[in-house]
């Protein structure tokens, strides 16, 4: 029988229920879940772990935002060699086939649209970098008190032959000025144009192929931000193919999804595309791969590997709950990844990534594993955040801690549409040694 | 558990986990990080799993009895006072739910459990690991010291 303690009982039950709301809702919890451990992510989980853990992650860096491309015909990157190819995924999540050589198209312009009030001006990247300078027609515009912008949505597309496909995530932001600007601000007379310049950080270059560079200028009124003027405009190059990798006749050359690239879905590595749209690897091992004057260096070409890091072997494997036919996230904001990570054998825990729903805002993903038990801590594995992508690619990083070791495993999450998620190219990386 | 799928379990479960780890360990952080161990815990060990949603509850509860232990662990190392400290920080915020935050973690839980989960006494000493009797005393000190707390 339980003691009755009269009105007391009741606020109690009152006061649990309320509290209860205010989790359901996202009221935020104090300090603990708005402060700045809530922001970053991790090192409130590293607290919980070890103390010792929580140096190692503030040393562990902050990825850059992703950006990704949306619905049927969004990439899926595998391997990140020159020959690598980029395969969109259609409608039933099959993996179209990508021309990685294809000659550029015919009709290419310079830059386009001629007509419209901006001329887009872009190199070839260079280390995953491209300088980018926007030129506005002042005459052009609507009125005098219009301004400019870039919409930081950017993305470079390959072309396969028959259309252009998202290729490169940009993850980078202009480190030019992209917000609104009075057209006269950067006005160079007697020209009456303004020029915007800036750069574009690529997740991922030096593929083999014609390219160009999608981005949306935007002229809009000073007062009246919804009156504007949007122009997508494109700037175009070409990397060659490297010789040694290029089909010869009757040749097939396997990338590393598997794909032949030629489009004959001869397939010979280890990934496989399945009809529901789930991306699979096994772990892939040479010793090829690794770098003898930086042993605990994986090159990138070794996906799923098992890597020795510190004395330490770690085997790191994924297992995607995709949802069929549902978004990548779920309602809850869970993004249905679970991967586990081994180390020396053993593991009673791994790590599934999703999105916290009260850092969505913030623009925040993050990751986090532990390896053995919470009250005794020795391996742990915790990503840093990310930004959402529903659907993209993105890079992670992921901080192995050890005593007194310290490296990182880093990878490339892919989110494809329909639910189709791959975790590629894990790589292990030193505090700082090889950065010499 | 053949009539019912991980991903049914994780789908209804999940938000009720969290509310109960987040009174439990008082952080809605640390809540979300002890539910997702314990889906996972639970995903790996599907097959052998009678009663999911049961097995949940008694996941979170351990582990956030286990979470407890850990921070008071890490709270003794230097290297992480600092972080610790802010984890634990008071929350500023007056009241019942202050007072029920500031009772001690066993306290806390059998009231929780009581009033919130609305199990009975013998499904609370079962999940805590005491006998009934204790779970009968624990909530009436609980219960006294708010009273004061309110008064």
């Amino acid at each position: 029988m339980r003691d009755d303690l009269g009105p007391i009982e009741d606020r109690v039950r009152r006061e649990l229920a309320a509290w209860g709301n205010d989790i359901d809702r996202g009221v935020p919890e104090g300090p603990a879940a708005r402060g700045p451990h809530a922001s970053v992510g991790r090192p409130r989980v590293l607290a919980i772990a070890a103390g010792v853990l929580v140096v190692a992650l503030v040393g562990g860096g902050v990825v850059a935002v992703a950006a990704g491309g949306d619905g049927p015909g969004d990439e899926v990157v595998a391997g990140d060699d020159s020959s690598a190819t980029s395969a969109p995924v259609d409608d039933d999540g099959a993996v179209e086939p990508v021309e990685a050589c294809a000659p550029p198209p015919a009709d290419q312009p310079a830059s386009d649209p001629a007509s419209s009030a901006f001329a887009l001006d872009a190199a070839a990247p260079v280390d995953g970098r491209i300088a980018v300078e926007v030129t506005a027609d002042l005459l052009r515009l609507p009125g005098p008190d219009w301004g400019i912008s870039w919409d930081d949505h950017a993305v470079v597309q390959q072309w396969t032959g028959s259309e252009w496909i998202d290729a490169y995530a940009v993850t980078g932001i202009f480190t030019g000025d992209p917000a609104w600007a009075p057209l006269g601000e950067n006005a160079v007379d007697p020209d009456r144009t303004s020029i915007h310049e800036g750069t574009i950080v690529l997740a991922d270059d030096g593929r083999a192929g014609a390219f160009r560079l999608a981005l949306d200028a935007v002229a809009s009124a000073a007062l009246e931000p919804d009156q504007q003027v949007r122009t997508t405009l494109h700037a175009y190059w070409t990397v060659p193919c490297d010789p040694v990798t290029e089909p010869g006749p009757g040749e097939t050359i396997t990338s590393s999804d598997g794909v032949a690239p030629n489009g004959t879905g001869e397939t010979t590595g280890p990934t496989s595309v399945t009809e529901e749209s789930t991306v699979t690897e096994e772990p892939v091992v040479t010793e090829e791969t690794v770098d003898p004057a930086c042993p605990w260096v994986v090159d990138e070409a070794a996906r799923f590997a098992s890597v020795e890091v510190g004395g330490h072997t770690v085997t790191f494997s994924w297992e995607a709950q995709v949802v069929p036919d549902g978004p990548t996230y779920t309602d809850d904001g869970v993004l249905d990844v679970v991967a586990t990570i081994v180390v020396d054998g053993r593991s009673n825990s791994g790590f599934t990534g999703y999105e916290r729903s009260d850092l969505a805002a913030q623009g925040m993903f993050w990751w986090g594993a532990a390896l053995g038990d919470w009250d005794d801590v020795d391996v742990a594995v915790f990503a840093t955040e990310r930004a959402p992508v529903p659907t993209g690619t993105t890079d992670l990083a992921f901080p192995l801690v050890t005593s007194p070791v310290i490296p990182e495993l880093g990878g490339r999450l892919i989110v494809g549409p329909a639910g189709t998620i791959a975790i590629d190219t894990i790589v292990a990386e030193g505090p700082q040694a090889c950065d010499g | 558990v053949d009539h019912v799928s991980f991903e049914d379990v994780y789908d209804g479960q999940r938000q009720a986990a969290i509310r109960l780890a987040t009174m439990l360990t008082g952080s809605r952080a640390a809540a979300e990080e002890i539910v997702q161990d314990v889906f996972l815990r639970v995903h790996l060990r599907w097959h052998e799993v009678e009663h999911p949603p049961a097995y949940v509850r008694q996941a979170v509860v351990n582990a956030c009895h286990s979470h407890r232990r850990g921070q008071e662990r890490a709270s003794r190392r230097e290297a992480s006072v600092a972080v610790v400290e802010a984890v634990h920080d008071p929350v500023p915020d007056h009241g019942l739910r202050a007072a029920l935050r500031a009772l001690p973690d066993r306290q806390r839980a059998v009231l929780v459990l009581r009033y919130f989960e609305d199990l009975p006494d013998e499904e609370i000493a079962r999940l805590l690991g005491c006998r009934r009797a204790t779970v009968r005393s624990t909530a009436r000190r609980a219960l006294q010291q708010l009273r004061e707390v309110v008064a």
